[in-house]
């Protein structure tokens, strides 16, 4: 069975899906690092806050990421 | 004399931020560093000697070494990202003894620190804090197997209840038995990572710095003349991502979890936009109107300055002064040159008295106010309620030229906005500061007046003033930030923050950070209360007093339509703002200038404590503007106010 995947941007994510982090862009790369967050990881948004921060889940740590950035991480969502 | 001189060692508690350090350096050192559940709380740096009680083993080592625990900043990781971290990674490369706090709930972002640590190569101890809160999770973890794995000696812990801290103490002994060389490992360097790292071993003093060249700290490299080239963030980036991968294989084998909790269930409740929107607007009434306006302004307030103060101690005073000196309470002007010694009497225990009204302001008034603000602000900051605050306001401050990341000294402005302006600093860049600071001085009450401006409004009937003047405060708020916005050149920074997990707050912590926290400030205001009372009274019986109030009576009677004494309030309020706002309850006011003087006075001028601040957090011009503008703005939007809150009162 072959499952489709679209390629979007973090900021249009919908609570409760799951997603695979594609790029983060440089200025925030190492920040997200840091906590747990980089390129190829399987997440889940947890919450999202029209025209503000979109919280992704790793394990048990809850991450805020801002509107802006958001807008610049690639997605893939099934 | 040789023999009673210590050898210091020097010891670092080092951790992400909100993990449990200021509690443990509290128990280790019996010095309370201010404690809280969100990022940026240690602004000043604690360092304090180790005490070890009589009856620890190794008594005699404790003669001879003092342990010099530093509390240092909590980081995701050292390089020179923010000042934080230079404060922190500065500490991490001096000190002998490294205790690395773990938070047992995110290891995977705990550990990116850890390993980053074993790999700079100094003596290390692991506090896995929080264990308790991770059994409550589910989450189990293989502390032998993560000791082995990481190679070094990890201690349990539950901070706040004090558990692990005397096995951390024996440990902490234990260091410096071998004479010289402390037989705490280091823990295990990552050999991939050690291959990295060879070519800067050569030149750099140890093998901390050479870890941080290699991962693009430009200060480090500066300070050995090194030149990093173009890519030096690739070989940063590699040496992250190995490290990330290391963190998230020791996870995988060391923790393992199942199943959700009621507070987690909260958490995520109060970060949906709706249910967190509304939990906010409740926590506000709550908080603001029922508590601290009906509660402590009305019902405690009442109880100890009609009841006490006003009733027993003030006619007790006075009493005792009137059989030296004779108090006048009318036609005062000149008194101090037609009769000095009435003029004492006066200055000491009339209506001004700096022994009667400064104590009963002090103690009746001032203080059941800022305590019941101080225990409010505890439960939201240890429910881990305003980081989740943080991000549902991230989107609207974004709008005013801040990230969310604001709402902390803009909170903590409700307190003192003299020590919120400090914590500016946690904000990214220039425009977001000057922003919050500018809002911190317009529109932002501190807690004393915020209790008087509360029990005043509370006082008339329905809750419509007390919604006039927050609606109108929020738009003023919002108006004067969207205009910030567009005139201080510049970007807003960037919002990415963790989130700690919601935890029930522990009545102990509450009651020691309400304590703590009112004795600061009661001990700075009390001086500040005596100068005021001291100056109004002397004002008085020299009969300057009328003639300030008869200078500003234009302004007051005929832009803001009040009556002429509330002018005195707003010029004691630019001594000290509570101060002002407490001579307000002394004039009778219909509910429309009621509502017109709140208004006025909690956008009139920060006091001279917060200017001198501002003046110190930025500069001279910085710190003018906004009092200058605070006059106009306070007077301008008071003069439109006061014409129209009458129609909305009905």
């Amino acid at each position: 069975m072959k499952k489709n995947y679209s390629i979007i941007k973090l900021n249009k994510i919908k609570p409760l899906h799951q997603f695979v982090v594609l790029t983060i862009p440089d200025e925030i790369r190492f920040e997200l690092i840091r906590l747990g967050i980089s390129e190829g990881d399987n997440l889940v948004c947890v919450a999202k806050i029209p025209f503000g921060p979109v919280v992704i889940q790793k394990d048990l740590q809850e991450i805020a990421i801002g509107a802006k950035f958001a807008s610049l991480i690639e997605v893939s969502q099934e | 004399m040789q023999g009673n001189l210590k050898k210091e060692i020097k010891v670092a508690l080092v951790g992400n931020p909100n993990v449990g350090k200021s509690v443990i350096f509290n128990h280790l050192t019996g010095i309370y560093a201010d404690v809280s559940n969100y990022p940026g709380t240690t602004i000043e740096i604690a360092n304090a000697p180790i005490q070890f009680n009589q009856d620890d083993k190794f008594q005699q080592d404790s003669q001879k070494y003092i342990f010099n625990l530093i509390d240092t900043p909590g980081v995701y990781g050292i390089s020179s990202f923010n000042d934080e971290e230079i404060a922190t990674r500065d500490y991490i490369l001096d000190v002998d003894i490294i205790i690395n706090v773990v938070s047992a709930i995110s290891l995977s972002r705990d550990l990116f620190l850890t390993k980053q640590l074993t790999d700079i190569g100094k003596p290390l101890i692991m506090v896995l804090n929080l264990i308790d809160e991770a059994k409550f999770r589910k989450v189990e973890i293989n502390i032998d197997e993560l000791s082995r794995a990481i190679g070094i000696k990890i201690i349990p812990a539950i901070a706040v209840t004090g558990f692990g801290m005397a096995s951390l103490k024996q440990e902490i002994i234990n260091a410096p038995e071998l004479k010289d060389q402390s037989n705490i490992h280091p823990g295990r360097i990552s050999p991939e990572i050690n291959a990295l790292i060879e070519p800067f071993l050569d030149f750099t003093l140890s093998r901390g710095e050479a870890l941080l060249i290699a991962e693009a700290d430009k200060n480090i490299a500066e300070k050995y003349n090194f030149r990093l080239s173009d890519n030096a963030l690739e070989l940063r980036e590699k040496i992250y991502k190995i490290r990330r991968k290391e963190v998230d294989a020791l996870c995988r084998e060391c923790v393992s979890k199942s199943g959700f909790s009621k507070r987690v269930f909260l958490g995520k409740i109060l970060l949906n936009p709706l249910w967190g929107s509304i939990c906010s607007a409740l926590i506000l009434y709550l908080f603001l109107y029922k508590f601290l306006g009906n509660f402590v302004a009305g019902t405690v307030v009442d109880f100890f300055e009609t009841n006490f103060f006003n009733n027993i101690y003030e006619p007790f005073v006075r009493n005792i002064v009137s059989n030296f000196f004779p108090i006048y309470y009318e036609n005062l002007s000149n008194l101090i040159f037609t009769d000095p010694k009435a003029a004492l009497g006066t200055f000491l225990a009339g209506d001004y008295g700096v022994l009667t009204l400064t104590v009963t302001y002090l103690y009746g008034l001032l203080l059941p106010l800022v305590l019941g603000f101080y225990l409010g602000l505890a439960i939201l900051e240890d429910s881990g309620y305003l980081p989740r605050l943080a991000v549902l306001a991230d989107g609207l401050l974004t709008r005013l030229g801040m990230n969310g990341r604001a709402i902390i000294p803009l909170i903590l402005g409700g307190g003192c906005v003299t020590m919120a302006v400090v914590t500016t600093r946690l904000l990214n860049n220039k425009k977001e500061k000057l922003i919050a600071m500018s809002l911190l001085g317009l529109a932002i009450p501190c807690s004393a007046q915020l209790g008087v401006i509360q029990g005043l409004l509370t006082n008339i009937e329905g809750i419509r003033p007390w919604l006039i003047w927050g609606l109108t405060l929020i738009m003023i708020f919002g108006f004067v930030g969207i205009a910030l916005n567009k005139l201080v050149p510049g970007d807003c920074g960037h919002f990415i923050s963790d989130i700690p997990p919601m935890r029930f707050p522990r009545l102990k912590n509450l009651l020691k950070k309400t304590f703590v926290r009112t004795k600061v400030f009661m001990d700075e205001a009390t001086g500040a209360f005596f100068i005021a009372a001291g100056v109004v009274a002397f004002f008085q019986v020299a009969g300057l007093l009328d003639k300030i109030i008869i200078f500003f009576e234009p302004l007051i009677t005929k832009v803001l339509l009040l009556p002429k004494e509330v002018g005195l309030s707003f010029i004691l309020g630019m001594i000290r703002r509570d101060f002002g706002a407490f001579g307000l309850l002394k004039i009778p006011l219909t509910p429309s200038q009621i509502v017109t003087s709140c208004l006025v006075l909690t956008l009139f001028v920060p006091c001279i404590a917060t200017l001198a601040v501002m003046i110190k957090e930025r500069n001279l011009k910085s710190a003018i503007s906004i009092w200058l503008a605070s006059w106009i703005l306070a007077f301008g939007f008071g003069a439109i106010f006061a014409r129209f809150v009458g129609y909305f009162l009905v």
